[in-house]
């Protein structure tokens, strides 16, 4: 919701330039945007640990063998419970014994899973209701939007906590399709709020002289959609998808605080905040420390992040 | 003006009548029967019993006689009772709708403290190391989960120096007592807002500095503290007051992990225990009660702005 | 909780454990924690009767000191209780609750515990020793006659309706037709009554259709009969919405989520043997505080008298308040595994082998389980019956014969079991419910993440599936707890119940939904059978060991482990112990005792 108005209602009248060579970009965004570079590196170190935990992304399942996780993130072994950090466990161990740093290290692949496929949900419902709605107009935005305004205005813990009962009714039980109830979940309840944003950049867009234009040279409605209102509309559905990131992994790992998020064996770092961490926060701190600090780093990251990316595509923030 | 506010408040029913019957669908959808989730739970029971039950709770009528007396009886301010206490449903939310409230409204002033001051300051400076670190540390504001927040104020003090968090007191009884205990779940709270206000408030701000009447009134010749005061801020001010009020919600009812953590008997815990139990009842009235609340402050924020900015009203 | 808790008790409670419940410190948090560890066998049984008839005495051992007179007695209320009614709602919470203003005719003994020693001080020939409470004694004519004489003057408490009137025979009476009516089980537990008539002005008869050994346990059980006054009866919305009863408190206010008050019933009968009346505290105060770090600040700042204290509290309580008496008792929660219903209903393979049952038992180390739940401090090894209980056997005892290995952890042993019932290793499932227990039972979750990696040792891989409490797992259709399991293995709590009796009713005859995996063994149903009629404690109590040994040689439930529960109490109180229960309100908080002097308030 709050959002809404961070994207003042009008849309960059041109689609982003895309003339700077890749590299430059990336030393020029840098420079100019120091935080939001911070922000990049933390999704960086996120990714990174969500791709290289093990081989298996790397070799499309072929090799299981770790790579940057030094552990299985299940392997316990109840005799090394509760240990402080050591070399062997640079995060200490958890109440099974299990490596805290490679449950870390495998939890960002599942908040990314979850932030990424959510936020994926989200923006192709947000995108798809809010340039319809919004281009088209009339009836169709007046009745849509009634509907939008209903969808908001449902609590969103209501639809979390009995969204994902659900789903889970409907898709199966079972770690990997409760995953997936949260997911869809996590995505029906971002996409409302920014369909409304979509929605506004669509009217903006609808009104430029170059969208007449096109329509008195006879383009058809899809063509316009299709060339001119999607990709400037893109701009701010990529921008809300970074802050939605964040917004998920938040969400999920609240979730999992309230007991319905991602179920065990997988690592969470919400559940294991909630499960072990705030229990042991007076006796084995480290828990409680490291699954915090990793949500922080990746809501902190991707929202650093966004909010630098929202200056650079939004055309009057350049050049300042 | 008066037009533009009926229009808008006819647009207000069908979006709650929209939320009911989402309401009162999801919770049909919920797998498992209500009555043996709630009743049979002590002991199962026999085919007899269970229809026995469902007649006295009503819930073998057809599903729009049992709709039309949910939105009846909300229409009277009468939720019916609760299927898991037998307890009138009102009852509970007069208590606790105005503890959220409290707790809500000063998470709000605690974030608009923290958060429009900086703002502010943040676009002024724009770039400057001082707008990085305001912009970093209301991001970091953000990020950091209420729950991790909320234990370790619990935690740390304690075991430094035996100190513990307050409890209840309702304010007629103690008024200082009462907001000493609401100032810590709601600077928790307040934290988490005051990141998203001061992003709003610094981009804002930019946005008015760069208008021609400020310029105007930079070549007057005003000082800086009177350009940003008197003309930059009162405009730059009415879409930060927009997401405030649009916060309301998520304060009131979204608080659930902060009440727990620090014992407030507000809607939040109610409302999970309501979904996880199937509460038909409970759960239909809380989340009518909660979207009019939304609904009811996108009201005013539409008519504040239409009264500030004659142009929307006749869009 | 699975069986008679409910979701709402315990999430929002977040929550009482019935592990806590059952150790009488569920309300308000005490020392007195339950069951000390019970030795196997040996001791004099003679005195280990209590069941046997006779005129019961009074409540508890005296404690040599002078009690401590006055003062408010502050505890945790983890739950905000919604319901009063423990016959229409008979869940542990509300049966706790009712134990402060509610009587039932005998209630179980007590003792005052020794803040010398960690372990409670409850003499075990005392426990489930029935002791007077409403009715001042019994009469056992015959074996199915029990004449019940009320307490003299015993009185209401003075709030409207009921105003201090007398007691009379009548409301006994309508009590019991009240429980029959009310329960959602129509008061299966006493079935064997048969009639129930007031036969004097202060005396009033039990008649049984048959000879009922358990039937002075389950009348002093606060799981069954609670006496309400017909007032309260006729009037259901008051009697779920309030308490006016005879119990030893007198229920002051009461705002859902915030406090519940009490103040002593000045009027109660009972007086301590230097003829003090009892409760010794003036009032109870128990805030709402539903999480557990908070509910340790409040402790540490002195702003509560008792608490309850996960085991992973313990050490970080010793070192910041050395002087707090910390009480550890076992666990008293029955945890087991069970398997899916269709391997009896109809062979269907791979738990239909015994073999196999026996396998997934050898595969667990219990003792490493025992230090995960306790956070290193100990605990035993459940049978059937769970440790602590007086029906206890000890699975690695003698009288297990054969069956006494399978509580040990041999992965060769398993792995020989599963390849003589033909399977190299075994692809299955792992059911539990991971939102239920969370801050309840706090090391549920953690044991259920830990027996999969070592049932993999043994060549059983069981995929883990997490269910929704209430929509999977007690729903009473298709819930894994009621008969619903269709694959794999399942992890379960249960409330053990007063009396084995009762327990195994439930876990073996056909047809009880508690039978959770439809078991059907006709020996084990004649020893229950047996068991009912026994009116011998002895006799009973070795029936209950054959049953226990019966199911370790089939492995029908595996039952798992029982680790110590801790709760602490203020350096300056006293607190008594009892040997379960949801009785906590009339069997020890009468009893607790705080130098005010000390007290910081």
């Amino acid at each position: 919701m709050a959002d809404v108005l961070l994207f003042p209602q009008t849309a960059p009248a041109e689609a982003p330039q895309r003339s700077h060579g890749w590299m430059r970009g990336v030393l020029r965004f840098a420079r100019r945007k120091p935080a939001g570079a911070l922000g990049a590196l933390c999704i960086i170190v996120t990714l990174v640990c969500a791709l290289g935990a093990d081989m298996q992304v790397i070799t499309g399942f072929q090799s299981h063998a770790q790579l940057l996780a030094p552990h299985f993130y299940d392997a316990q072994n109840l005799h090394n419970r509760l240990q402080g950090p050591s070399w062997a466990h640079p995060m200490g161990t958890d109440r099974l014994g299990r490596d805290q740093l490679s449950q870390i290290i495998y939890g960002a692949r599942v908040s990314i899973i979850i932030g990424l496929s959510s936020v994926l949900i989200a923006s192709v419902l947000a995108a798809l209701i809010g340039v319809v709605s919004g281009y088209v107009g009339g009836t169709l935005d007046l009745v849509t939007q009634r509907i939008v305004d209903g969808w908001i205005a449902f609590p969103p813990i209501v639809l979390l906590i009995a969204g994902v009962q659900v789903a889970k009714a409907y898709v199966g039980q079972g770690g990997v399709s409760q995953t997936f109830a949260v997911i869809l979940v996590l995505g029906i309840l971002l996409a409302a709020g920014t369909s409304r944003v979509i929605r506004g950049a669509a009217i903006a867009v609808k009104n430029e002289q170059y969208i007449e234009a096109a329509r008195a040279m006879g383009a058809t409605d899809s063509w316009i959609v299709l060339r001119y209102v999607l990709p400037n509309v893109m701009a701010v559905v990529i921008v809300l998808a970074t802050v939605g990131l964040g917004t998920a992994i938040l969400a999920e790992a609240t979730i999992s605080f309230l007991g319905f998020g991602v179920p065990p064996p997988f690592p969470s770092w919400g559940r294991m905040l909630s499960a072990d961490g705030l229990l042991y926060m007076r006796k084995d701190p480290w828990l409680a420390f490291w699954p915090g600090f990793a949500i922080f780093i990746a809501v902190y990251g991707f929202n650093m992040f966004g909010d630098a990316l929202r200056d650079v595509l939004d055309p009057r923030m350049r050049g300042r | 003006m008066t037009t533009y506010i009926i229009r808008r408040i006819l647009l207000m029913i069908p979006t709650l009548l929209l939320v009911t019957v989402l309401v009162f669908l999801i919770v049909r959808l919920l797998p498992g029967d209500a009555v043996e989730t709630i009743i049979g739970q002590y002991t199962p029971l026999t085919q007899g019993d269970r229809a026995a039950v469902k007649h006295e709770l009503g819930l073998d009528r057809p599903w729009w006689k049992q709709y039309g007396d949910f939105v009846g009886g909300a229409l009277h301010g009468d939720f019916g009772k609760s299927l898991q206490s037998q307890q009138p449903i009102s009852k509970d939310l007069k208590n606790r709708l105005p503890v959220s409230f409290e707790l809500g409204a000063l998470a709000i002033i605690i974030s608009i403290i923290i958060a429009i001051p900086i703002g502010v300051l943040a676009a002024i400076r724009q770039d400057s190391i001082l707008d990085q670190i305001a912009r970093s540390s209301s991001i970091a504001m953000l990020a950091i989960p209420s729950f991790w927040l909320g234990t370790m104020i619990n935690v740390y003090p304690n075991t430094w120096f035996n100190w513990a968090p307050p409890t209840y007191v309702p304010f007629r009884e103690d008024p200082m007592g009462n907001l000493w205990f609401f100032f810590i779940p709601a600077a928790v709270l307040g934290v988490g807002l005051a990141g998203a206000v001061m992003r709003l408030t610094r981009a804002q701000m930019l946005e008015v500095l760069r208008q021609d009447y400020i310029r105007t009134a930079w070549a007057k010749g005003l000082r800086e503290r009177s350009v940003v005061i008197r003309h930059a801020m009162k405009n730059a001010m009415i879409p930060v007051l927009t997401l405030v009020a649009l916060e309301v919600p998520i304060v009131v009812g979204g608080a659930i992990v902060v009440e727990t953590i620090f014992s407030v008997p507000g809607m939040g815990f109610y409302l999970v225990t309501a979904a996880n139990t199937h509460d038909y009842p409970e759960l239909q009235a809380v989340t009518l009660l909660l979207a009019l609340v939304v609904v009811v402050s996108n009201l005013l924020v539409d008519v504040a702005y239409a009264y500030l900015d004659p142009r929307i009203r006749y869009s | 909780m699975a069986e008679t808790g409910s979701y709402w008790d315990r999430i929002v409670s977040q929550r009482v454990s019935r592990r806590r419940a059952l150790q009488m410190a569920a309300i308000g948090g005490a020392s007195a924690g339950a069951i000390a560890v019970v030795g196997c066998g040996g001791s004099s049984s003679d005195n280990k009767t209590p069941g046997s008839g006779s005129t019961p005495s009074s409540g508890g051992t005296q404690g040599s000191q002078k009690p401590l007179l006055g003062g408010t007695w502050r505890g945790a209320l983890n739950d905000p209780q919604s319901k009063f009614d423990a016959q229409k709602f008979p869940t542990f919470t509300v049966q706790g609750i009712n134990s402060f203003s509610y009587s039932r005719l005998l209630r179980s003994a007590s003792a005052l515990n020794d803040p010398t020693t960690p372990d409670i001080d409850l003499k075990e020939s005392d426990w489930y020793r029935p002791v007077p409470d409403l009715a001042s004694k019994f009469e056992n004519p015959d074996p199915t006659t029990f004449i019940f004489t009320l307490q003299d003057g015993a009185k209401w408490h003075n709030i409207d309706p009921l105003n201090g009137r007398a007691v009379t025979p009548d409301d006994i009476v309508q009590s019991f037709n009240y429980y029959r009516t009310a329960r959602p089980d129509k008061g299966k537990n006493l079935d064997s009554v048969d009639s129930v008539t007031a036969t004097g002005a202060n005396q009033v008869t039990f008649k049984l259709k048959e000879s009922f050994g358990p039937f002075t346990i389950i009348i002093s059980s606060p799981s069954d009969l609670w006496i309400y006054a017909p007032e309260m009866i006729n009037n259901p919305d008051k009697l779920n919405s309030t308490m006016i009863g005879t119990g030893p408190f007198v229920m002051k206010g009461y705002q859902q989520g915030v406090s519940m008050q009490f103040d002593k019933n000045a009027d109660w009968w009972e007086k301590d043997a230097q003829g003090n009346p009892v409760p010794y505290v003036d009032k109870l105060n128990f805030p709402v505080i539903p999480d557990k770090n908070n509910e340790f600040s409040q402790f540490t700042a002195g702003k509560l008298e008792g608490i309850t204290l996960p085991a992973e509290l313990v050490d970080p309580l010793k070192q910041q308040k050395s002087d707090a008496i910390v009480t550890q008792s076992i666990a008293n929660l029955l945890n087991f595994l069970f398997f899916p219903p269709a391997a009896y209903d109809s062979k269907e393979p791979p738990f239909n082998d015994e073999r196999v049952r026996q396998a997934v038992s050898m595969a667990i180390d219990r003792e490493a389980l025992i230090g995960l739940a306790s956070g290193d401090t100990g605990g035993k090894k459940h049978n059937l019956i769970n440790a602590g209980f007086l029906w206890y056997l000890d699975p690695e005892s003698s009288q297990m014969g054969d069956a006494a290995k399978f509580f040990k952890r041999d992965v060769q042993a398993a792995k020989q079991l599963l390849s003589a019932a033909g399977h190299d290793s075994l692809d299955t499932k792992w059911h539990y419910t991971n939102n239920a227990y969370v801050t309840a039972v706090p090391y549920y979750n953690p044991l259920a993440e830990a027996i999969p990696a070592m049932l993999r040792d043994a060549g059983i891989n069981a995929t883990t599936v997490t269910h929704d409490y209430q929509s999977e797992w007690i729903n009473p259709s298709g819930g894994i707890f009621y008969g619903g399991l269709k694959d794999g293995i399942a992890f379960a709590l249960e409330t053990p119940v007063n009396h084995p009796w009762i327990q195994f009713t439930y876990e073996f005859t056909q047809g009880n939904s508690r039978n959770h995996s439809h078991i059907n063994d006709q020996e084990i149903i004649d020893l229950v059978n047996q068991i009912g009629k026994e009116t011998d404690f002895d006799k009973g109590r070795d029936l209950a060991y054959q049953v226990q040994e019966k199911n370790g040689q089939h492995m029908y439930y595996v039952p798992l482990v029982g680790p110590f529960g801790f709760a602490a109490q203020q350096s300056y109180t006293r607190t008594w112990a009892a040997p379960t229960s949801y009785g906590i309100g009339s069997e020890s908080y009468p009893y607790y005792q705080i130098d005010t002097t000390k007290q910081k308030l």
